[in-house]
């Protein structure tokens, strides 16, 4: 009866994986960064967790065993030894990873993301508006994102291209993102505004340089 | 006293907490540019001296009991956190 159900559930959990909007399913390297994080977060706490449950069947399988160890030691070993080693492990992982996904360096292009109740307004690089919540980026290359806000504070989230950022106003908040191939990437408000915040979708275009340059030059 | 003793490492870590996290962000707002890092260092290391000193034992026979080995260990305690947890303040990236 088990295993009938257990198995049934694998994949139930594994669709969790992908989708328009899976950080699990990253396009660039910035997201690429925050999977490999989640999956380190992961495995490290799997790995404690079965080492508690075997410390526990322990006390009911070898309790003569469990007994030898006296108070000192499971406070000195599961209190210091065990935590300490790990919690600076995924603290250092969670800063090499972070520092690289910040705006540094040779700047690259840079659009505007302006959030208001509830619609996100894009703009080129050169000043203009871009239409239908739709941001349009070259592929295979870094640009930033000046994100801002009109009224209250949203937040500018494409799982799939990187980390999530909010637009504050009165303040100009600056994000990295890269997308690896052309495509459609789904974005959404991830900081909750007022009524209308579950529908305030956006999505991001990613074109070939081809392409961009085009649609760049069609505007002028 | 030993009471006050008690809680005074991790009193003294929030306090540094607090006071890194404000001038972090208050340096970046005014663009204070490479004076920010030493003034971090600086506090860093201000946060560190009395919680160094509450981590040594008072002196031999002076005081004894419960407490005072509790108030002890909480301050070692105390001092690690902060050695720890403000350490990024000397290398993280400051401001974006």
């Amino acid at each position: 009866m088990f295993k009938p159900v257990a198995l049934g559930a694998t994949p139930l959990l594994l669709t969790g994986c992908t989708g328009a909007l899976s950080t699990l399913d990253p396009a660039g390297p910035r997201a690429a960064n925050l999977a490999t994080l989640w999956w380190v977060m992961l495995y490290g706490s799997a790995l404690l967790f079965a080492l508690v449950i075997a410390l526990f069947a322990m006390a009911y399988l070898r309790p003569a065993w469990v007994a030898r160890i006296t108070p000192v030691q499971w406070i000195v070993g599961g209190g210091l030894v065990l935590p300490i080693p790990i919690l600076i492990l995924l603290t250092g992982t969670a800063l090499v990873l972070g520092e690289q996904l910040l705006p540094r360096g040779d700047a690259p292009l840079r659009f505007g993301a302006h959030a208001e109740r509830w619609q996100w307004n894009f703009t080129y690089p050169d000043g203009r508006e871009m239409s239908d919540d739709v941001l349009h980026i070259p592929a295979g290359q870094p640009i930033d994102v000046a994100v801002s806000s009109a009224d209250v504070i949203h937040s500018f989230w494409v799982p799939r291209l990187g980390g999530k950022i909010d637009a504050i106003p009165g303040h100009e908040n600056l994000i990295r993102l890269e997308a690896d191939e052309p495509g459609t990437y789904w974005g959404q408000c991830a900081e909750y505004c007022g009524p209308g915040h579950d529908s305030m979708w956006f999505r991001i275009e990613a074109h070939t340089d081809e392409d961009f340059t085009a649609l760049m030059e069609g505007g002028q | 006293m030993p009471l006050v003793r008690l809680v005074a490492g991790f009193v003294i870590w929030s306090a540094g907490f607090v006071v890194l996290y404000a001038v972090q962000a208050l340096g970046c707002a005014y663009g204070w540019g490479d004076w920010h890092r030493p003034v971090l260092i600086g506090l860093y290391l201000l946060a560190l001296a009395p919680l160094s000193w509450l981590a040594i034992p008072a002196r031999a026979g002076a005081e004894e009991g419960p407490l005072h080995f509790a108030a002890l260990w909480a301050n070692r305690a105390a001092l690690l956190a902060a050695v720890l947890i403000f350490m990024p303040v000397t290398f993280a990236s400051l401001c974006v």
